[in-house]
């Protein structure tokens, strides 16, 4: 996993991507206890090719099978054994998400993360029953700034959504 | 027995106590933290980075194993279940 994070940072640093942060179960469970997940979630900024106005991940599929990952088990892409979905961040929340993230560095490694509050907005937008769950576990965490929630759900559109969904779950 | 009965005592007292009566009654410390969660779970959100980093890793090839697990599962010869 540790490898994983080393790869996400290189791309960075050679500008294969502009941004990323992982989010998903992953990146709830960088805030609280790990949780049970099968791969790894990395939303990505990419730039359009030079006169396109499309994002593609080509570039960044092309770079990883240089660097020897090719196989695909699913949808995630297998880095170091580890399946990771690599996803381009859609502009509004999901940008603002990638642009927020946490650092977390330890030894000479780094990885970007989430903060819980995005993560809590994305649940909440994409809104399946285990969205719900998670919103739950996040907004139970000490870490959580309710505050900081409420200013990214009300810009994005989400705040009559959290106040129904908060009734119904008891939060 | 003295410190049973004070046990006692303490709990129809103040349900808040119920951790100190732990601390009273038994020699180690309650399985249950003082917010209700088991003491492993704190432990975990409490972890080094780089130990969270590893244990994360850890989980997401364990799910896989046992995903493949249940895909490949087949009921044995001797398997009484009618369904």
């Amino acid at each position: 996993m540790e490898a994983v994070c080393d790869v996400l940072e290189s791309l960075l640093t050679e500008g294969v991507i502009s941004r990323y942060a992982i989010g998903g179960a992953t990146a709830a469970g960088f805030h609280g206890e790990p949780l049970a997940t099968r791969d790894i979630d990395v939303f990505v900024f990419l730039e359009p090719p030079s006169g396109s106005l499309l994002v593609t991940l080509e570039p960044l599929f092309s770079r990883l099978a240089a660097l020897g990952f090719r196989e695909f088990d699913e949808e995630g892409l297998l880095v170091h054994g580890f399946p990771v979905q690599f996803l381009s961040a859609s502009p509004g929340l999901e940008e603002d998400a990638v642009a927020g993230a946490k650092v977390l560095e330890w030894e000479d490694h780094r990885i970007r993360v989430m903060t819980p509050e995005y993560l809590a907005a994305i649940a909440l937008r994409v809104g399946r029953p285990k969205d719900r769950a998670r919103l739950v576990y996040l907004a139970s965490l000490p870490s959580f700034d309710r505050q900081r929630f409420a200013e990214v759900a009300v810009r994005h559109g989400l705040w009559e959504r959290w106040l129904e969904w908060s009734r119904a779950l008891g939060i | 027995m003295a410190q049973v009965q004070l046990g006692r005592i303490a709990i129809g007292l103040d349900k808040g106590a119920s951790s100190f009566i732990n601390f009273i009654v038994s020699d180690s410390l309650p399985d249950i933290s003082s917010r209700g969660m088991p003491r492993w779970r704190e432990k975990q959100r409490n972890l080094p980075v780089g130990q969270k980093v590893e244990l994360l890793g850890r989980i997401i090839l364990e799910t896989r194993r046992l995903e493949a697990v249940k895909k490949q599962w087949k009921p044995s010869a001797t398997s009484s279940n009618p369904s």
